[in-house]
């Protein structure tokens, strides 16, 4: 009945890297579907920023790499986000971050990928990742649930029954995998890191370092022309009007 | 009274509204009714259609001065689309300034479902409404304004004030989200010294070029991962949280010389963080009580694990 801003999604980097379909309702409202069947517009994520590097040739902006404590993503932060540029000018890495950004699939030269555009990078404390990985954990094991009740053939709706059609078409989901981040996350959780031991073990965990220059180039130009994206939300104010 | 009765009684009411000097028979509109009702069996509305359309040509009446719409009654949270018709039993819960010479009184009314903005056009010369009381609105339009839905008291609406008194929706809330966004307007502000609003540009959008206070505030957007929450947080709150008050945040204009250190200090500390927020649910925003930072706790963790594995 209301404004709907899309809710910022908890969900650990394995997930929104697997994510390979996109779907549209209509202009507006664009989301992927992950393979746990999750409808995703906008994610919150709390890792790791390992490294941050300028974009290649011309291109103005960054790519950053940040880790949730089991896995890496790239993000690009381009021309579009000038407001987020300066953000991350202001980051030291290796730094705990927290990113907000919106998520949408890219078709790439050679592969379909998930891509996220931030709208906010900001420099966060161990204890704000912590409760990070529990929401993410509690609900990524809500949706593993939620997926073992639609593999028995068990819907709560059509529409729940129309997403797994999808999911089970596009996908192989292997639920074991993303247990297993769970299962990671509730580990860190109990280690009760430090800020520093936390970073220290993103660095060691982060295997694949890949340059700018080797990866995503051919999409590069796709990556960061998200013009279509730049809905700015509306900021009419009506209370304001109002306002005694 | 039989329902042909009824009916035409409906009617001839509607029409002595509009037209004083109009002279239809009453016994013209009951014989039709009876006879489209109870010889033909025609469904109501049909009949109803049917003498309007008569009485129209006959006496040469506009037909919208004679539609009788009988909005049924229901509940605010049932509204859903704009251009429905509806009678609502509702409380007035807030009253504001209307800023425009064609609204005679706006503000927010609700019942015990939910609560949404009302706008009574001085055109419908309705009588007004108070705070706190509960009222009957009758034939009452849906629309959308600026994405959200709103009632429209018209011409066409009645306002029948009840004693009973309505219940309103909880409108307590307790939420633990994180603070993903801070929307324009936040910050080392300045508010007109008449009537509070924001004051960009020099301007204020009611008193135009007038005198202005410094005030800090931040409109945030709080987020759960199912739910968004958009919220005020004025002064008291943001020193409790960042220990940067209006003194405090004023020195550090000064000292920068530009106010815009005072909104990226406070998003550094804020931007990204847990918090659990208590206050009420207005109509768009929360009205926050409190707002304090949230850690994970033991007991969480631990009802987590015991579930795992």
């Amino acid at each position: 009945m209301s404004f709907k801003r899309f809710p910022a999604k908890r969900l650990f980097v394995r997930e929104i890297l697997n994510t390979r379909v996109q779907e549209e309702r209509d202009e507006k409202t664009k989301y992927v579907i992950t393979p746990l069947g999750d409808v995703v517009n906008r994610v919150f994520l709390v890792g790791v920023l390992l490294e941050v590097e300028d974009l290649p040739g011309d291109y103005e902006g960054y790519r950053l790499r940040i880790n949730d404590g089991m896995r890496t993503i790239t993000v690009f932060a381009g021309r579009y986000s000038q407001d987020v540029l300066s953000e991350i000018e202001g980051i030291i890495t290796p730094s705990m971050v927290a990113l907000t950004g919106k998520v949408r699939l890219v078709k790439g030269e050679t592969k379909d990928f998930v891509a996220i555009r931030p709208e906010h990078v900001v420099p966060v404390e161990v204890a704000t990742r912590n409760v990070w990985l529990y929401e993410t954990a509690k609900y990524t094991l809500d949706k593993i649930k939620r997926m073992k009740k639609w593999m028995a053939g068990e819907f709560a709706s059509d529409e729940e029954e129309r997403r797994y059609n999808k999911v089970r078409a596009i996908y192989e989901v292997n639920i074991e995998d993303y247990y297993s981040d769970v299962r990671d996350a509730l580990k860190i959780l109990t280690e009760d890191l430090s800020i520093e031991k936390a970073i220290e073990d993103a660095i060691s965990s982060d295997k694949e370092h890949v340059s700018v220059k080797d990866e995503y180039d051919d999409d590069l130009e796709k990556l960061l022309d998200d013009d279509e994206y730049e809905i700015i939300e509306e900021e009419i104010d009506v209370f304001e009007m109002f306002e005694k | 009274m039989g329902r042909a009765e009824e009916l035409t009684e409906q009617i001839l009411k509607k029409l002595k509204e509009k037209n004083k000097d109009v002279k239809v028979k009453r016994e013209d509109i009951l014989r039709r009714m009876k006879l489209l009702l109870e010889e033909f069996r025609v469904p109501e509305a049909e009949a109803i259609r049917t003498i309007i359309n008569y009485l129209s040509r006959e006496y040469e009446i506009p037909k919208e001065e004679l539609v009788y719409r009988e909005a049924p009654m229901v509940k605010v949270k049932e509204l859903s689309k704009p251009g429905e018709w509806v009678s609502l039993k509702v409380k007035v819960v807030q009253l504001w300034e209307s800023s425009s010479p064609n609204v005679s009184q706006a503000g927010l009314v609700g019942d015990d479902t939910e609560i949404i903005k009302f706008v009574k056009w001085s055109k419908s010369n309705l009588p007004d409404v108070e705070e706190g009381r509960s009222y009957i609105f009758r034939n009452v339009v849906v629309d959308s304004f600026q994405g959200k839905l709103q009632i429209n008291l018209t011409s066409s609406s009645e306002i029948v004030e009840i004693d009973e008194d309505v219940p309103l929706v909880d409108r307590n809330v307790e939420i633990v989200g994180a603070l993903v966004t801070i929307q324009q307007n936040s910050g080392l502000i300045r508010k007109c010294k008449e009537c509070g609003r924001v004051v960009s540009k020099g301007v204020c959008p009611k008193h135009g070029k007038v005198e202005v206070e410094d005030a800090l505030r931040l409109k945030v957007v709080f987020d759960d991962g199912f739910n968004t929450y958009e919220a005020i947080l004025g002064e008291e709150i943001i020193k409790s949280l960042t220990g940067i008050g209006l003194e405090e945040a004023i020195q550090m204009a000064r000292e920068h010389f530009d106010r815009e250190i005072v909104l990226s200090t406070l998003k550094e500390k804020l931007l990204g963080r847990y918090f659990r927020i208590r206050g009420r649910k207005g109509e768009r925003y929360i009205i926050t009580e409190s707002v304090e930072p949230y850690e994970l706790g033991k007991e969480e963790l631990e009802k987590l694990l015991a579930i795992v594995e």
